[in-house]
């Protein structure tokens, strides 16, 4: 599906999509938080959007198990969100080390960003869209894209020169 | 304005796509900096990745162009098919009308209705059979 298509067909299901997602959550930030990654996530699979006779229910059907499961997480380890995401950042994975390669080793640091934060990189570093095209796409502010595109390439560079120096240390 | 300075508007989220392929293109050289080398593998992986985008998109573009162009052809040959058939059937239609209806007396081909319908007409006499004679073949 091409960006007019999207825009055409998926945008305007945003307002629908944060309604759902209000009605799940007690705070807006979360309601808000979970439209996002629910746009970017139907942005990544854009080119799968045609084979879906509903894409609205397709959507709503993402909102609804992305809210359920923020609500599971959030209350079965009883730490706010924004603690969440911290915590797994600290260390990075072993799996990290194990890589010899560079480009393999950037390419599974990006892979395991969060969905928002990974998907911003993917569209402003690759895909080459500024700014106030992924704010047009995904309806996020254009400070929220700038912090999550900060946030995504600092932690890649803060993995990246983790694993280097834990496999120097090793050696 | 300085690579490093450039760097850190990167990294805060504040770059344009041109000032990051600008990133790209310096990070491109193999003699840069000591300081700078960290940051190589990401920008080198950045390009890598553009470079497959760019061809992905060329293709499913040129993909879109075929299969319109495909379309397009097909419908015109249908098209055309559609076209060459009612033709012939006009023609067919037009020119089998006149010369459907014809006798042959004695070896030679009359046209002429009026000697058509009356040839016809004592053809069909000589088949007849009457009331009496049909009550008679069914009952015999």
């Amino acid at each position: 599906m091409e960006l007019k298509l999207f825009k055409i067909n998926v945008l305007p299901l945003r307002s629908k999509l944060l309604n759902y997602a209000k009605k799940y959550s007690d705070n807006p930030d979360d309601a808000e938080d979970a439209v996002q990654e629910v746009m970017l996530k139907l942005w990544e699979r854009r080119n799968d959007l045609e084979q879906y006779r509903n894409i609205e229910a397709y959507a709503v059907t993402m909102i609804h198990n992305l809210c359920t499961d923020m609500w599971r997480s959030k209350y079965t380890l009883n730490l706010p969100l924004k603690d969440i995401e911290e915590t797994d950042g600290s260390k990075i994975p072993e799996r990290f080390v194990e890589i010899h390669d560079e480009m393999h080793l950037m390419q599974e640091i990006i892979n395991s960003l969060p969905t928002v934060q990974r998907t911003i990189m993917r569209m402003k570093d690759i895909e080459g869209y500024e700014t106030d095209e992924i704010t047009k796409i995904t309806g996020c502010s254009s400070e929220a894209i700038r912090s999550n595109l900060s946030r995504a390439r600092k932690k890649v560079r803060d993995i990246y020169i983790q694993a280097i120096q834990e496999k120097k240390r090793r050696k | 304005m300085k690579i490093e300075e450039l760097l850190n508007r990167y990294f805060e989220g504040k770059t344009s796509c041109t000032e990051e392929l600008e990133l790209r293109k310096f990070f491109r050289n193999k003699n840069i900096p000591e300081q700078l080398r960290v940051y190589r593998p990401l920008f080198l992986y950045l390009d890598q990745e553009v470079k497959i985008s760019k061809e992905k998109r060329t293709h499913s573009s040129k993909q879109f162009f075929f299969q319109h162009r495909l379309i397009n052809a097909i419908s015109g040959i249908a098209a055309g098919i559609l076209v060459i058939i009612s033709i012939a059937g006009i023609w067919q239609h037009t020119s089998t009308t006149p010369s459907t209806n014809y006798v042959i007396i004695n070896g030679k081909r009359y046209t002429d209705i009026n000697l058509v319908r009356q040839q016809a007409f004592a053809a069909f006499q000589d088949v007849k059979t009457s009331e009496d004679e049909t009550l008679n073949l069914m009952f015999e």
